[in-house]
């Protein structure tokens, strides 16, 4: 019997074993062409694709040369075309076609065997300490909503059910993406990203009116409902990145764009129906009234600037659109 | 309005002015109607103009003893003096409202309310007006003056040879008793000429303007129409009913009528838009109203410690109410006020004022439940957030003020009229930001206000509110 020199193995782009060889004499061949020594059925390969050698003389090196082939392989991001020879470094994949290829060398040192993960103390307690925050803030919410007691307590387990088949809802359809995009489902992941995005865009907004009314920034109220959208949309990019990791740079460009996109589409379309950007008149969100920081100036002051309305009113006049809409 | 609590009590008075047009008749039969029985011949679509007025043997065989003789007398003293205005679509040729009128000068000029003439005032282009008497003669009518305040509007008959026979007015000298019978005349509906009874109850009570209260039925069409003493003299002129009252009815006293026919006589008749007219009468009004309520402070208000200014008890009628049974922690006043000064301008009605209180106090709530409540109840505030053919979109400026004991948290909104140039409707919008439990949301709308005056009356009420610490 002869030795096994090494391991040749091709993977799908999922990592699934598509055929594996073993290597017993040098060089060996890989293509489509029942003649070589690792056949693959990928459309994108050539017959006789590439040469594998070690040649007796060369210190331990795996050369590889591409034969009669139209596009060539990969090799950690460089491109080989037909003829080019190239040293194989240990570990690194070679891609052909729609295929990996990986080797493993009878006299490669092997890793040591892992331990078994034990269970994640750690991201289960996260995961707890997220979900009971979302809970505190769903909880806190409807008690302000609350008109008494009795009603409030009567009001929460539906509020929790809800809460919970929304939150399983949105957690699980990543989830599903997650099991046919990557193999993995990582549902709890998906939970703690839905509970992060969703305490944040509560936090945004509670900010966002709370300086609103304390610094009288009125801008920031027209605009409040828009920075939970931001929010949303890193959220998003979260359980993007979840699935593909690899592409977490052009997945971040996506939402980017998708958000530069967007922000002035909603602006625009909202200053053309009606020649304002935000649709919210003015400041309502009130607060305890100690918070407000921003001076109350006297009435004289107030009607002063008022007088800007005028010519506000004059630009409508002029050309707001709405001159032939019924009411 | 203020809050998404329940509304316990309808306070804007429904009035009804009774210009029938087809459209209304169609579709909103007007309001809660005790005419159920004449509503289906009044939708019938007006065929020919000979055909909508039912010949006189049809009217007038009433039996006599059935009305008293005195209203047969002033029947027979007043019929050939009647007359039935339409507006026509010019092009259709169909009619898009009817009202009532009747021939003061031999001449031929005819009064009747603006409502009914509107049309002919301001797109003259679209509409033209013509009368019908009882015999169901027919002409054209040309329009001569019009007053947007008191609702009157002067009109020719075209093109008559036949000196007019006219009814005389009352002199303003020779005043009615309360309770003295009177008889208002016009074309109900369209159903055919009709003689109503009542009684002259004085003036209305806070009317911007001058109103006789009529205790007798009034019907869409009989706009225009007179109401006459047992003599046949006019005293007033028919204009609008309450919806929400049986018999409740409102006259222009004769001597306005009087005044404008005075004025019409030498005057060229209106064949361009007549917004111009329009838009100087109403900012007649507005100032007005502006001085009425500059000229005396506010009354002040008490809601705990806070107090916020209310009209003058001449000036506004206010209505009050309790809390909400279904928000036990939170005790809510509740006040509306309405100054009774709206007038017709076309298509729309304008010129009222309006202030809207609501005051919260919730010792056990919390500071932060209490602000939610307080929010919801401020950011509920409708306003006009898309503009139409006849106003634009509001603009607003936003501000915490104090005017002295009491921070507020205020907001200025003004719409532009597009036709009328220069008037603007205002909402105020003021919320204390004084205490943690305690509020106060107060809501002053002005409609067809010039800018300056409505700077002037938002300084007058910003100004009235007031904190006042216990001793």
């Amino acid at each position: 019997m002869t030795p096994t020199l090494g391991l040749l193995e091709a993977f799908d782009r999922h990592g699934a074993l598509l055929a594996r060889a073993p290597v017993t004499r040098w060089p060996v061949t890989v293509g489509r062409a029942l003649a070589c020594d690792l056949v693959l059925d990928d459309p994108f390969v050539a017959p006789e694709h590439l040469r594998i050698d070690r040649p007796a003389g060369a210190p331990g090196g795996v050369q590889v040369e591409l034969l009669e082939t139209r596009n060539g392989a990969r090799l950690q991001r460089r491109h080989f075309r037909q003829g080019e020879r190239f040293d194989w470094p240990d570990g690194a994949p070679i891609e052909l076609g729609r295929t990996h290829l990986a080797l493993r060398l009878a006299d490669a040192a092997i890793a040591e065997e892992q331990a078994l993960p034990h269970f994640p103390w750690r991201t289960a307690v996260q995961t707890a300490v997220l979900l009971a925050l979302v809970l505190a803030a769903a909880l806190a919410a409807s008690w302000l909503e609350a008109r008494d007691a009795a009603k409030y307590l009567k009001s929460l387990p539906g509020m929790l059910l809800i809460l919970l088949v929304v939150l399983g809802a949105w957690a699980g359809a990543w989830a599903a993406a997650n099991k046919l995009f990557a193999g993995r489902l990582q549902f709890w992941r998906h939970v703690r990203i839905a509970s992060a995005v969703y305490l944040a865009a509560d936090a945004v907004q509670l900010a966002s009116h709370f300086a609103a009314f304390a610094f009288s920034w009125e801008l920031l109220a027209r605009f409040a409902p828009m920075l939970p959208a931001l929010v949303l949309a890193g959220g998003l990019h979260a359980h993007l990145a979840a699935i593909l990791p690899r592409r977490r740079v052009g997945l971040a460009w996506m939402v980017a764009a998708a958000v530069a996109v967007g922000v002035p589409a909603w602006l625009g379309t909202q200053w053309l129906s009606n020649m304002r950007l935000s649709n919210t008149l003015y400041m309502s969100s009130l607060f305890p009234p100690s918070l407000r920081v921003a001076p109350a100036v006297p009435v004289d002051q107030f009607l002063q600037e008022a007088q800007a309305l005028r010519g506000q009113l004059d630009r409508r006049l002029q050309g707001d659109g709405h001159g032939d809409e019924d009411e | 309005m203020l809050l998404p609590l329940r509304r316990p009590l309808r306070l804007v008075t429904p009035t009804l002015f009774l210009l029938a047009c087809a459209w209304a008749q169609a579709q909103t039969a007007p309001g809660p109607a005790p005419v159920a029985p004449v509503a289906a011949p009044a939708v019938r679509p007006a065929g020919g103009a000979s055909d909508a007025v039912a010949p006189p043997a049809d009217v007038a065989p009433v039996p006599a003893e059935a009305l008293s003789r005195d209203a047969r007398r002033i029947y027979e003293l007043s019929r050939d003096k009647l007359v039935q205005i339409r507006t026509l679509l010019r092009q259709a040729d169909t009619q898009a409202s009817i009202g009532s009128g009747f021939f003061v000068s031999a001449d031929g000029l005819i009064v009747t309310n603006f409502h009914v003439a509107s049309q002919l005032a301001l797109e003259p282009e679209r509409y033209r007006g013509v009368y019908v008497t009882m015999e169901g003669q027919e002409g054209e009518v040309e329009l001569l003056a019009f007053d947007v305040q008191r609702d009157l509007a002067v009109l020719r008959a075209k093109a008559r040879t036949a000196a007019a026979p006219v009814l005389r007015f009352r002199p303003a000298a020779d005043a009615l008793a309360q309770g003295e019978r009177i008889y208002s005349l016009g074309n109900p509906l369209d159903i055919g000429f009709a003689v109503t009874e009542g009684t002259y109850n004085g003036l209305v009570r806070r009317s911007f303007y001058p109103r006789i209260f009529f205790g007798g039925a009034l019907n869409p069409g009989m706009s225009g129409g007179p109401a006459v003493d047992d003599t046949g003299r006019v005293i007033g002129v028919n204009v609008a009913k309450r919806l929400d009252g049986e018999q409740v009815s409102f006259l222009i006293p004769a001597e306005f009528a009087e005044a404008l026919v005075q004025r019409a006589a030498n005057a060229a008749p209106i064949t361009e838009p007549a917004h111009a007219e329009m838009t100087r009468q109403l900012a007649v009004h507005q100032q007005l109203l502006t001085e009425r309520f500059l000229s005396a402070p506010f009354r002040e208000q008490r809601h705990g410690n806070y107090r916020v200014p209310v009209p003058d008890d001449a000036l506004a009628r206010c209505w009050g109410s309790g809390r909400d049974p279904a928000f036990p922690g939170l005790n809510l006043e509740r006040t509306q006020c309405r100054a009774d000064s709206d007038v017709v301008a076309g298509e729309f009605n304008t010129g009222t004022v309006r202030l809207a209180y609501e005051a919260y106090n919730a010792p056990t709530l919390g500071a932060a439940r209490f602000a939610r409540v307080l929010s919801q109840s401020f950011e509920n505030e409708r306003l006009r957030t898309r503009g139409n053919r006849h106003q634009t979109a509001a603009e607003c400026h936003e501000r915490y003020v104090d005017p002295g004991s009491l921070p507020l948290r205020a907001v200025v909104c003004l719409s532009a009229y597009r036709k009328l140039a220069g008037l603007y409707d205002m909402t105020l919008l003021v919320v204390s930001v004084n205490q943690p439990t305690q509020g106060v949301l107060g809501r002053l709308d002005v409609q067809g206000i010039a800018f300056d005056n409505g700077m002037k009356l938002a300084q007058h009420y910003l100004q009235a509110f007031r904190w006042e610490a216990a001793p």
